[in-house]
């Protein structure tokens, strides 16, 4: 991003990200400054595991949901591709083997189907209930 | 659970970055996702990757074309968690068969029945049943479905076998069991008598892998990520318990 800019000596505008979570993510590009270059995404079909998320990052990313959830729109907006997946591999995380009132709960998310959807939504779904 | 700075219900994750989100699950949890809300909802049924990963079957649009089918000797498959749940008991006719508490002939009636068996779908599905049978091929050119599979093996458990009872038993058990030994063998006698494990198996030919690790884990089994073949039926033990 900087690159494409060139040399400025001028401030560069991020309105959307707040002081602490720009602190956090430049914390983040700081550790990770030595990283090998990311593969390039070519196969869009790779399995992506989330529970390799590397150690640092774990503890990085134990953060409160609002920080969380900052920065990972950061990383969407400053196109930082490595950080928005840990990001999503940690909510990720967060959902696994919950069931779906839980992620409710977790996320603090309205329920908002009708009686009728929900029902056929379980009628669909009613073979993986047994589990 | 309310102190002042709890997140207020508004701000929640990126509506445009919930598919990325949702890259990350593995099947069973998109199904509890697709659960959440009708945001959510949406965003899983709208997304053709998404929704193959679920097992779904096309939508009408798509009905007759067959790009979504993967049919190559470096894929590794999952196995529609279904079969993690089917029960084919040994003694029990297929009619009888259960999953979870239900029995499978409600699949029919159910949307399950036309999901996809394997993620990513394809044509052609090889299945190991007993050891040294020969492989159970389901087929379907617009992609194997779980109802195929289902129709195969209570198929296949009908046909009879090109076995005695002495050749797969030898003699003295045959004795022991008091079975003809010169009889022809169907492979439900087999199914009622031994144990028998069905595996969703690489296919010597063209080196296909079925893994089914992502549902098993759900169990709290700890699972290698290479897993090569997964018993989908554990009916009994074999081989044989020598009594």
């Amino acid at each position: 991003m900087l690159e494409d800019v060139g040399e400025v000596t001028e401030a560069i505008p991020i309105p959307n990200v707040n002081e602490n979570v720009l602190k956090k993510v430049i914390e983040w590009c700081e550790h990770h400054k030595g990283d090998p270059p990311a593969q390039a995404d070519d196969d869009s079909d790779s399995r992506k595991k989330s529970s390799d998320i590397d150690e640092w990052d774990q503890k990085f990313m134990q953060v409160d949901q609002e920080m969380l959830f900052e920065i990972i729109l950061a990383a969407n907006y400053l196109d930082i591709k490595p950080l928005l997946d840990v990001g999503c591999k940690t909510v990720a995380n967060m959902i696994k083997g919950k069931s779906p009132e839980e992620i409710r709960k977790t996320f603090n998310i309205q329920n908002d189907f009708t009686p009728d959807e929900e029902e056929q939504i379980r009628r669909e779904n009613e073979w993986a209930e047994d589990r | 659970m309310s102190s002042s700075h709890d997140t207020p219900s508004n701000i929640f994750f990126p509506p445009y970055l919930l598919q990325d989100l949702f890259e990350h699950l593995d099947p069973l949890d998109l199904i509890a996702c697709k659960q959440v809300c009708s945001l959510w909802y949406s965003i899983i049924w709208s997304r053709r990757r998404l929704r193959q990963k679920l097992f779904l079957p096309q939508v009408a649009a798509e009905k007759g074309s067959t790009s979504h089918l993967v049919n190559s000797p470096d894929e590794v498959y999952d196995l529609h968690p279904i079969f993690n749940l089917i029960h084919f008991d040994s003694s029990l006719d297929l009619t009888l068969a259960t999953f979870g508490r239900q029995k499978c002939t409600l699949l029919k009636e159910s949307a399950v029945k036309d999901h996809y068996a394997t993620y990513p779908a394809t044509s052609r599905v090889e299945i190991d049943v007993i050891r040294f049978h020969p492989h159970l091929v389901v087929e379907n050119e617009t992609g194997v479905t779980v109802w195929d599979v289902m129709e195969e093996l209570a198929k296949y458990k009908a046909e009879r076998t090109h076995f005695t009872f002495q050749t797969f038993f030898q003699s003295d058990i045959c004795k022991k069991r008091g079975y003809d030994q010169h009889r022809r063998m169907h492979r439900k006698d087999l199914l009622g008598i031994d144990s028998v494990f069905i595996t969703f198996n690489r296919n010597p030919q063209d080196g296909r892998v079925f893994i089914g690790d992502s549902f098993e884990s759900r169990k709290g089994v700890a699972v290698g990520k290479k897993y090569r073949f997964w018993s989908a039926f554990a009916f009994c033990e074999f081989p044989l318990k020598s009594e």
